[in-house]
């Protein structure tokens, strides 16, 4: 992505622009406490968003990948129609953390891959990202420190750092260049210092404050081919509910069930996309019944190994943002890929 | 395309799921224009016995019940439990656990011997069963599709993942890590219910029968961590899955 | 267009080969033709039941039509052996890899077929027997379950009698008009004598025979890049998206269903 200016604007004067925004009807999603958690929701004002933790129960996945997404109707007479739904509506996802901007821009490579898939790029053509920092980290479960995730990569329109007064603006796109061009001013010599001041003592507090991750993040692909026999992963195994809580609240997990469905006159149908997961005991079942992957350690191997060996050798980059979601989700903490990777490392070691 | 002839029945039940039918609303409408619905007590006194697929609510609890639900299985070609009690035994079934004389002594009084009451099972207990509409009463989205999957010729979709699916999609904050923890049996039950219990805040107590593989020990292993005892969990099973009701 | 958009096709001819199994003769409404490559799978959709993954079993033509062997086994497969000829449904693809003829040319070939694994394998071997000449000696060894479930018995027959092709077949249980083999598809090898040096060696059928026809062929001295597989699997999109298909680090969909058994040996989930 081509850099472009960085910027500063007032926060009065940011927040105002986006509560103008909503008051003239924009769909602004933001974080909000829900409960003793947070999730993404239509704000009605920028007071409510949630700028600091906990992280989201889901992630900002739902907006362009939704759980449920109508892929095609079609009409069943003599002929047959097919309409495809390629549908996507302006929004503003705002106070996005840098885990989850990184989750999507992984999302965006997959999803762009070879074949493209349109009803993700579609919605995600007209979705519009403004991250925000976070200066402290946000649950106990997040590790995106030792994920190389504090920053987001791309795949943002605008990212948000607290310096007081004001935000300090990396401008992803032009997209969020014209957003703010009224009221963004120059950067100085001393922005720039205090930016890197705030970001040394973030580094600090995350490394101190964030689990550790033993092995170096390089060396995870390694790891995992490695222990591909290891016992941990049926001793984690045997504890797993095969709930999928996992895959639904992981920036990253993308995998998807596509049903049909009639109405009841059988002339009129449609062809649906649901959120599926790995862990799920049907994910690999046959119309004959063979299910390919048996054993519930097994599956709980084959999403690790996605995320920090399949598609981190592909495409040079953890599929784990650290986020912490699955950890927490996680009802037997079995789940959790630091943990895993670390018992893994540990008994390798000795 | 001649409309294929349906037919309702109960046996021990609260009739929630045909009521359930009943307030479909517009899409009540789309059902009579697809099926000619010729026995269902709760609409219509006309009692036809030319049905190809049953729709069969309730428990079995009486000998008489075995022989009433073996004719019907003899006239349709196709029967479908509809709702927990069909499915699982459901509610009824609580009365298994119990001695059999202080419970009909407790429900009919001196005039128990009135009452061939025997323990209540599930209908494929007695017969064979060829779709499963689950959950306590059921879910009228669900009861739609899968209808128009069987006038289809189709084997309906009934998930056979957990509840944690349906509750993650909804976003919900877990009732195990809410400030005040609640025990839930949605780890082990089977979805498609959207996780209607636990997003008002109400824990699952499993009426949708339990998943094919539920892990059961890691389920009463978390149970005990929240400070349930053996007596707690197993009445957790006995509200719905007292007879174990993993779908056969 | 999108990638999940089916292309509407309507099915000219049914033919029941078994209790089970039919053979469908679809063709595009667009006219146009397959264009695909043996061993490649096309996503079949019928319209309110669903959409399902089922291998191209005609060898590849300029003809506007292909066959598609189809086992009534789930909601779509039965849905598909119940049409008749006329009805429409939907086709994406063809998708994945299949045979590469280039890899066979000059060859000897060895097919192993079990139940339905012959459905993807005719495509090849018809690919090779159109063109009998380019390709050294072709043996096909073919196993059932019971005598009824053999499949093709028309093309079965041509097999036995050409005397280009040394054909054998099994059943696991024979009946009393059975004369050949019984047993499992690995009884059939002492019956030929094949060199494993000029052989390529082909196996479909279903997930347990791999693991027994493999050693069989290690046995012989068959070489790992020698061998070539089909592998079943759960494609639900068909384009690398849904994940259902991997096997560790490789999709189904993209990278099969025809692996060469050299590659496929490094992964644990394949076989």
């Amino acid at each position: 992505m081509k850099k472009m200016k960085n910027c500063v604007v007032t926060k009065r004067e940011l927040l105002d622009l986006i509560d103008r925004k909503i008051g003239e009807g924009k769909e602004v999603i933001a974080p909000a406490k829900q409960e003793n958690q947070a999730n993404f929701k239509r704000i009605k004002s920028t007071r409510e968003i949630l700028w600091e933790g906990p992280q989201t129960v889901i992630p900002p996945k739902a907006f362009l990948f939704p759980q449920e997404e109508e892929l095609m109707e079609y009409e069943v007479n003599d002929e047959i129609k097919v309409k495809v739904k390629v549908e996507g509506k302006p929004i503003i996802l705002l106070g996005i953390h840098p885990c989850d901007m990184n989750g999507t821009t992984l999302l965006d490579k997959v999803f762009a891959e070879n074949n493209l898939d349109e009803h993700y790029l579609k919605k995600r053509e007209f979705v519009t990202i403004i991250g925000a920092e976070c200066l402290v980290p946000c649950s106990t479960e997040s590790f995106c420190y030792r994920k190389e995730s504090v920053l987001p990569l791309e795949g943002f329109d605008l990212f948000l750092t607290d310096m007081g007064k004001n935000f300090f603006v990396e401008v992803g796109s032009k997209k969020g260049k014209s957003l703010i061009s009224k009221i963004a001013r120059k950067t100085t010599p001393s922005d720039a210092k205090k930016l890197r001041k705030i970001r040394r003592v973030r580094d600090n507090l995350f490394d101190k404050e964030q689990r550790k991750l033993k092995p170096k993040l390089e060396d995870l692909p390694k790891l995992l081919r490695e222990n591909y026999d290891s016992p941990v992963w049926d001793e984690h195994g045997s504890r797993c509910f095969n709930c999928g809580s996992c895959n639904m609240v992981c920036p990253t997990c993308y995998c998807f069930d596509v049903r049909d469905y009639m109405e009841l006159n059988l002339k009129r149908g449609n062809r649906t996309r649901f959120w599926d997961g790995c862990l799920l005991t049907d994910f690999t079942k046959v119309a004959s019944g063979e299910i390919f992957r048996e054993g519930r350690g097994a599956r709980l191997r084959h999403r690790t190994n996605r995320k920090d060996w399949y598609l981190f050798e592909k495409w040079e980059r953890s599929f784990c943002t650290g986020c912490g979601r699955c950890g927490k989700a996680c009802l037997t903490k079995i789940v959790d890929p630091l943990d895993i990777e670390n018992e893994l490392y540990d008994r390798w070691k000795r | 395309m001649k409309k294929p002839k349906v037919g309702f029945f109960e046996f021990t039940c609260c009739e929630g799921c045909q009521l359930t039918v009943l307030s479909l609303g517009d899409k009540l409408l789309d059902l009579f224009e697809s099926v000619d619905i010729v026995n269902f007590r709760e609409a219509s006194s006309y009692k036809g016995q030319d049905y190809e697929i049953a729709f069969i609510e309730g428990s079995i609890s009486t000998s008489k019940d075995i022989e009433r639900i073996k004719e019907i299985r003899a006239r349709a070609k196709i029967c479908v439990a509809l709702g927990a009690c069909a499915h699982l035994g459901g509610v009824n079934a609580i009365r298994n656990f119990q001695r059999q004389s202080d419970v009909r002594w407790r429900t009919y009084g001196d005039k128990a011997w009135l009452f061939d009451s025997i323990l209540a099972q599930p209908i494929d207990a007695v017969i064979k069963v060829d779709h499963v509409i689950p959950e306590c009463p059921i879910d009228k989205k669900e009861f739609l599709r899968a209808t128009a999957s069987i006038l289809l010729g189709k084997k309906p979709f009934i998930p056979d993942y957990p509840v944690c699916v349906d509750c993650k999609m909804k976003a919900n904050v877990c009732l195990f890590h809410k400030p005040n923890p609640i025990a839930c049996m949605g780890p082990v039950t089977r979805a498609g219910c959207g996780a209607v219990c636990p997003s008002v805040g109400n824990a699952c107590e499993g009426c949708r029968g339990l998943i094919p593989d539920p892990n059961l020990s890691a389920w009463e292993e978390v149970l005990k961590e929240h400070g349930l005892s053996i007596e707690d969990i197993l009445k957790f099973y006995h509200m719905y899955n007292g007879l174990m009701g993993v779908r056969r | 267009m999108t990638i999940y958009k089916p292309e509407i096709a309507k099915i000219n001819r049914i033919e029941k080969l078994t209790k089970t199994e039919s053979l469908l003769d679809i063709e595009l409404l667009s006219g146009k033709s397959l264009g695909h490559q043996p061993g490649q799978f096309v996503e079949v959709s019928v319209f309110g039941v669903g959409e399902a993954p089922i291998s191209i079993s005609s060898a590849p033509s300029d003809l506007a039509t292909f066959q598609l062997c189809v086992r009534a086994i789930g909601n779509v497969t039965s849905a598909l052996c119940g049409k008749k000829p006329g009805d429409k449904i939907g086709i994406r693809g063809p998708f994945g890899k299949g045979f590469e003829l280039k890899h066979f040319k000059g060859k000897d070939i060895l097919f192993v077929a079990g139940g339905l694994g012959l459905a993807p394998l005719r495509s090849l071997i018809w690919s090779v027997l159109n063109s009998r000449k380019d390709y050294g000696k072709v043996y096909i060894l073919y196993g059932a379950k019971i005598p009824q479930e053999l499949l093709f018995k028309e093309e079965l027959k041509n097999w036995k009698e050409r005397e280009d092709v040394e054909y054998h077949v099994t059943v696991d249980v024979g009946d009393e008009k059975w004369q050949d083999n019984v047993g499992v598809i690995t009884t059939l090898f002492p019956y030929i004598q094949f060199d494993p040096a000029k052989t390529q060696a082909v196996i479909v059928g279903p997930p347990i025979m791999y693991r027994f026809v493999i050693r069989e062929l290690k046995n012989h001295g068959t070489p790992d890049k020698k061998i070539w597989v089909s592998l079943e699997r759960k494609m639900k999109c068909g384009v690398g998206k849904c994940g259902h298909c991997q096997i560790n680090d490789i999709y189904v969909c993209q990278d099969g269903p025809v692996f060469n058994y050299e590659k496929l040996k490094n992964l644990p989930e394949a076989i």
